[in-house]
């Protein structure tokens, strides 16, 4: 039986400094799956491209900065293009871990569920109490909007079957995608498992991450998208 | 009562057009259901609030929720404005929607197609050399 196709996808904005390290914790080979790690360079002004090509990952560079919504887009398409069966999309500051990253492959591969959710806060040790704050309001806004009830809508570890692969197409650019990928998964009534992970916070990802300030852009964001699709003609 | 007939007849072209347009989207399978609902409620509301302008002030001044003049020849052109403004608003909105949608596909296949072209072009180099 030919090997099944797993596509690693990450978003990358100038993550010069960690992207090398990230790429190579992780398994660059798995028995029964040919596997290929996929950084989307979105823009980044310093050497992200070079550190993830020096570590052996398919670079796209992205000609226009778009955004994280926009480069994890970009990622899933080049799986859908190439014909990948799984996608499993990763942080690029170095939040998750490989141990994190091959659970969600397991339990994709095992077919649990269309769409595998590795969430920080089933149980949320070691992330800062504003984060579960601010994470936990974002859920909140997402079941509120979309109906959608998980408990870690902003979880950068997800992975995708084929099924789920082509029927959700993330159209929003920014940060409001996690958002939006729970929605397009009830609406295409696709099933979510979610599987309890460790979430690494070091200086370097508490200072690129999202601040709780960013939630206010990201609940404006889902309201004009879920206004945008009702008004557009 | 004859600025009343005015003000319906200087905006049902625009509620016509705009439901026209709804579902000429819906039957070419552009927008949804749900879409194509919520843009007629909203252009049938607009029309019966036309419709039935002269009552609808009647009732608000009886129940002192405005304490506006009776409709002016002045009040008809702005009404007229307004809704022209909102089909406007509607098109406009969707177009830039549609068009920062294209601008990203552009972005996307642009970006995979000279990424993996740099890579199909290095193996065909080095095939090349490989054959040579």
């Amino acid at each position: 039986m030919a090997d099944k196709r797993l596509a690693l996808v990450m978003p990358a904005y100038n993550e010069g400094k960690v992207i090398g390290d990230v790429i190579k914790s992780l398994p660059a080979k798995l028995p029964g799956f040919y596997l290929e790690t996929v950084v989307v360079n979105d823009g980044s002004t310093d050497n992200t491209g070079d550190e993830a090509r020096g570590a052996g990952a398919t670079v796209i560079e992205h000609v226009l900065n778009s955004d994280s919504g926009a480069a994890t887009e970009t990622g899933l398409t080049y799986a859908r293009q190439h014909g990948f069966d799984y996608v499993v999309t990763i942080d690029a500051d170095g939040q998750h871990t490989a141990k994190d990253a091959l659970a969600v492959i397991d339990e994709l591969t095992k077919e649990a569920a269309d769409i595998i959710i590795g969430s920080r806060l089933i149980e949320s040790k070691g992330m800062p109490w504003y984060r579960v704050l601010g994470n936990k309001g974002l859920n909140l806004i997402t079941f509120i909007l979309f109906g959608a009830n998980v408990s870690d809508s902003q979880s950068g570890l997800k992975g995708f079957n084929r099924r789920a692969m082509e029927k959700i197409v993330i159209r929003s650019q920014g940060k409001e995608f996690c958002s939006e990928i729970i929605w397009r998964a009830r609406q295409q009534n696709l099933s979510i498992k979610e599987i309890p992970i460790q979430a690494l916070y070091s200086e370097y990802s508490l200072a690129k991450g999202q601040s709780n300030w960013n939630a206010f852009n990201i609940i404006k964001n889902l309201m004009r998208r879920k206004i945008l699709e009702l008004v557009n003609d | 009562m004859i600025k009343y007939v005015l003000i319906v007849v200087l905006n049902t072209p625009f509620v016509v057009i705009g439901l026209l347009r709804a579902l000429h989207s819906f039957q070419k399978g552009r927008i949804s259901r749900a879409r194509y609902t919520f843009v007629t409620i909203l252009w049938t509301l607009v029309f019966v609030g036309l419709l039935f302008a002269q009552p609808l002030y009647q009732f608000l001044e009886r129940n002192r929720l405005t304490d506006s003049t009776p409709l002016s020849v002045f009040d008809v052109v702005l009404t007229t404005g307004l809704v022209l403004a909102l089909s406007l608003t509607f098109r406009l909105y969707s177009k830039i929607d549609r068009l920062d949608e294209r601008l990203m596909q552009l972005n996307r296949e642009l970006s995979i197609r000279l990424s993996t072209g740099d890579q199909q072009h290095t193996d065909n180099q080095k095939s090349q050399s490989d054959k040579v």
